[in-house]
């Protein structure tokens, strides 16, 4: 049977470590990331956003060729600022999605959220406090390319909710994450937590 | 001349430094682990580095004198 979940497991030589505050003996399982429609669409804007100035330039050249005069070398120099500047833009644009990430250890499991450039927010919990994990595809394209959201909730006193969109295959993974648990919590004897009251 | 290139290398230093702090975060938490993030960064730092190279290129090829007529 094809492993659906194969681009969410990092092939990772021993001892390397995956993300800051790994432990030496923690083994990363899988690390989710959002499908990659988020990063074609991304490109594709990039591409015309960025390249747009080229483009018409290419296009004005061939119908009326311009000119070569000091005034276009000059206007050619600030349009390297300009495409430098959209290509950072759009390279931190892209970042914030790339690096929303869930990772999943041997024993916990930390969600990465990247909302700009200066704003991030790690937060963590252990396996055996996952209490319910739910999924769900809604939208012809997400039916169509298997990708959708998934809440992943934890016990605690605040009860935090783990949340990802775009997520590919989001019913194997919320059922592999229940898998995950559960192997834990048997091999740590650790006694299953209650299922959250409606 | 002098004061064009002088802003110029200004706003190019200033992407480098913004780039840099952008690169620094996909290499602490994707380098490792996902292909497409390294792939993208470099296509991104090489695209980069031509760009400044070439905007230099032509500023410094620029008639100052004509342009400033």
């Amino acid at each position: 049977m094809k492993d659906r979940l194969k681009p969410y497991r990092p092939t990772l030589h021993p001892g390397t470590r995956a993300f800051p505050g790994q432990s030496a003996d923690e083994k990363v399982v899988f690390i989710i990331r959002k499908h990659w429609i988020v990063d074609f669409a991304i490109l594709t804007t990039t591409f015309f956003a960025v390249f747009w100035p080229l483009i018409l330039y290419f296009i004005v050249n061939l119908v009326w060729p311009i000119p070569h005069t000091v005034y276009i070398d000059a206007g050619i120099v600030i349009m390297h600022l300009y495409v430098l500047f959209a290509l950072f833009w759009y390279y931190v644009k892209w970042i914030d999605h790339r690096l929303d990430l869930i990772i999943f250890t041997d024993r916990r499991m930390v969600d990465i959220n990247q909302t700009r450039l200066f704003d991030r927010r790690i937060s963590e919990a252990n396996l055996a406090q996952i209490q319910d994990v739910n999924s769900g595809v809604k939208g012809f394209w997400p039916t169509m390319l298997h990708y959708g959201k998934l809440n992943i909730q934890t016990a605690g006193p605040e009860g935090n909710v783990f949340e990802m969109t775009y997520v590919r295959w989001p019913s194997l993974v919320a059922s592999t994450i229940i898998e995950l648990r559960d192997n834990y919590t048997k091999r740590e004897h650790i006694p299953q937590s209650p299922s959250p009251t409606p | 001349m002098l004061t064009l290139i002088l802003i110029y290398s200004g706003i190019v230093l200033i992407w480098a430094i913004l780039s840099v702090i952008a690169i620094q975060q996909v290499y602490t938490y994707a380098y490792k682990t996902d292909t497409l993030s390294r792939s993208l960064t470099y296509i991104y730092i090489v695209v980069g580095i031509l760009l400044v190279i070439n905007g230099f290129r032509m500023l410094l090829g620029l008639n100052i004198d004509q342009l400033m007529q």
